[in-house]
């Protein structure tokens, strides 16, 4: 039997990998090409073209406000996850405690509980004491998403340091303290930016938790915008994920800038 | 020792869950200026000891002199002591100049002083010129040279070296081991050095300190070590080394007859041991293979393996059932496998084993 050539291999992995991008991206594009549209009615392809809903957008106070719930919760939560996570990482990978084996386990297993039940569960706990619908509600809601996530990546930073060069710090005269700060901090901050732009992620993105507790009261963008999508058919909507796109791509090279230089700089 | 001044006392550290402690009354006292190397297998406690004095590593009980200052309870930052680790250790986010000088920034020393001292720092490991390298830049024996400056700048107390030499190749490991003992003498700093490596801490120390399952073995010159090993596990593990046990069945003039199977009768000059049961060591490097002189002892064997290591030869011999290595220096061409061979030592060449 005869080989086929490497150049056939070649493109029929090609093939595939351009399909599979199409099949992940075209729904992407149907939203930006809507967005466009200048009728009342979500219809593919459109027949007139304007920048109409864009303009809508702009002044849908319900988007702008939710905008702004969940730009603020997301910061808040990403800060909160960080703190907490760095702290319980460093507990986890430094120090040896009874028990920690146990919580290795549970931070580093898959985090598979359906968010409809851990919505239900939480508007259950955050109902009866009142913060249903307010920031610190579903700030503690969010951070049961997210803090595992960022405990991981830390984590994983912190076991690719050297535990010798903290003991190294020490000796050489540094308190606790100012090891983590001198030492331990730049070296994981990498995976520090990581675990935040994916707190910040989770958090900006989750709707089925945040749809529990939202109540009557605050109310996140993703929320707002089912909310929306159930009573109305407008390509409003496609406009308002065009900008969340182009906001996350951004966010996303900013990052590959920040971790990209620094690897580059660690080895110049 | 009256003028001891890094004096451990029956230093003991147990882990939970552990049965044995891993390291048990461990009492060491080190003479200013003095270079003690801690030797023994993985797993003899020899590490723990060394993160104890450090104070890496919290003992369970005993205590830690250094001077007149009690060490025990004081915090790794206030030791004033230098250390070097085997994977080096240098922070990657810095310079090479900044790793050293991370030590006087922590003593809020001024910038100019810092300068100097990091600059004669450098000078001392002949690396002035990779002052402004990165760190991943540096080859292993570079990164250690660094890491002993960056320990030697502070002006320690005790110089503390874990297996510095481990992650290095044998040639460079031989170059860095005349250095490191260079500097010490030089700088005249107290230090404790840990290795596996016999050969290091043989060439290296004033005296060493064989450890054992948690347990100091014995202490002492690093000839007197090899000569006169206190018991059969330090003389196993230092040097190679041929043990004979057998009765001690007659003594005259000095000389201790001891019988041993397959071997008969063998004649050690040795001092009274008032026991019956003992060990004979002989050095391989004392056996004479063909010799041409009348010696105490004397044998007939086979040779059943021979390995040629260029300066030397290391042969083993079967003497009715008992096998004995010999090592025969310019030997040209090696023994054949299966040769009768006369061989044997003078009655000083071997030693009998105190426990």
């Amino acid at each position: 039997m005869k080989y086929l050539p490497e150049a056939i291999y070649r493109t029929i992995g090609a093939v595939v990998v351009i399909a599979c991008y199409l099949f992940l991206l075209a729904p992407l594009l149907v939203v930006f090409v809507i967005s466009f549209d200048a009728g009342a009615n979500l219809e593919f392809p459109p027949k007139e073209w304007s920048l109409r809903w864009y303009a809508e957008l702009a002044g849908n106070s319900e988007f702008l406000e939710g905008l702004r719930v969940s730009l603020v919760l997301g910061l808040v939560v990403t800060a909160v996850s960080l703190i907490v996570g760095v702290t319980a990482a460093l507990a986890l990978t430094r120090y040896d405690f009874t028990g920690r084996d146990g919580l290795v386990g549970l931070f580093t297993s898959p985090l598979l509980l359906p968010s409809v039940v851990l919505g239900l569960a939480l508007l259950l706990v955050l109902g009866p004491v009142g913060l249903v619908g307010t920031y610190p509600g579903l700030v503690l809601a969010h951070l049961s998403l997210t803090i595992p996530y960022v405990v991981r990546t830390v984590m994983m930073s912190l076991n690719a340091v050297d535990a010798s060069c903290e003991q190294a710090a020490r000796t050489l005269g540094a308190s606790p303290f100012t090891t983590f700060r001198r030492i331990t901090l730049p070296l994981i901050t990498p995976g520090l930016i990581a675990g935040g732009a994916l707190s910040f992620i989770i958090s900006f993105d989750e709707a089925v938790v945040s749809l529990f507790v939202v109540g009557t009261g605050r109310t996140t963008l993703p929320v707002v915008v089912f909310r929306y999508v159930s009573n109305n058919t407008d390509p409003q909507v496609a406009a308002l994920s065009v900008v969340l796109i182009v906001f996350s791509l951004a966010a996303v090279v900013l990052i590959e800038r920040a971790l990209g230089l620094k690897r580059v700089l660690s080895r110049a | 020792m009256e003028d001891a001044y890094l004096v451990l006392s029956k230093l003991t550290k147990t882990y939970p869950n552990q049965p044995r402690p891993a390291v048990r009354d461990v009492d060491i006292d080190v003479a200013r200026g003095e270079f003690i190397s801690l030797l023994g297998p993985s797993g003899c406690g020899k590490t723990t000891t060394l993160r104890m004095i450090a104070g890496l590593i919290v003992p369970t009980s005993g205590g830690i002199r250094v001077g007149r200052v009690d060490m025990t309870n004081r915090p790794v930052h206030k030791r004033d002591m230098g250390m070097v680790f085997q994977s080096y250790a240098l922070f990657p986010h810095m310079s090479v100049g900044e790793n050293v000088d991370f030590g006087l920034q922590m003593r809020r020393i001024p910038k100019s002083e810092r300068r100097r001292r990091v600059a004669e720092a450098l000078d001392m490991v002949h690396l002035t010129h990779l002052a402004n390298r990165r760190v991943s830049q540096l080859s292993g024996g570079q990164a250690q040279r660094i890491a002993l400056a960056r320990a030697l700048v502070i002006e320690p107390t005790v110089l503390l070296l874990d297996e510095p030499l481990s992650n290095l190749d044998a040639k460079l490991r031989e170059e860095l081991r005349v250095e490191i003992r260079r500097i010490q003498q030089e700088t005249g700093i107290t230090t404790v050095f840990v290795t596996h490596d016999q050969d290091e801490a043989l060439a290296m120390s004033d005296r060493l300190v064989v450890m054992s399952e948690g347990r100091v073995e014995q202490v002492g010159e690093p000839w007197a070590v090899y000569e006169t090993p206190r018991n059969r596990f330090v003389a196993d593990f230092i040097g190679r080394t041929n043990l004979f046990d057998g009765l001690a069945v007659g003594r005259d003039d000095g000389l201790l007859r001891v019988a041993v199977e397959g071997l008969g009768t063998l004649s050690v000059r040795t001092p009274e041991t008032g026991r019956t049961s003992v060990t004979v060591m002989v050095r391989p490097h004392r056996v004479q293979l063909e010799p041409v002189e009348q010696l105490a002892n004397e044998l007939k064997g086979r040779v059943v393996q021979s390995s040629y290591l260029g300066d030397v030869e290391s042969v083993v011999v079967e003497v009715d059932g008992v096998r004995i290595t010999a090592e025969r220096t310019h030997s040209g061409r090696p023994l054949a496998l299966g040769a009768e061979v006369r061989l044997g030592w003078g009655d000083t060449d071997a030693y009998v084993i105190p426990q």
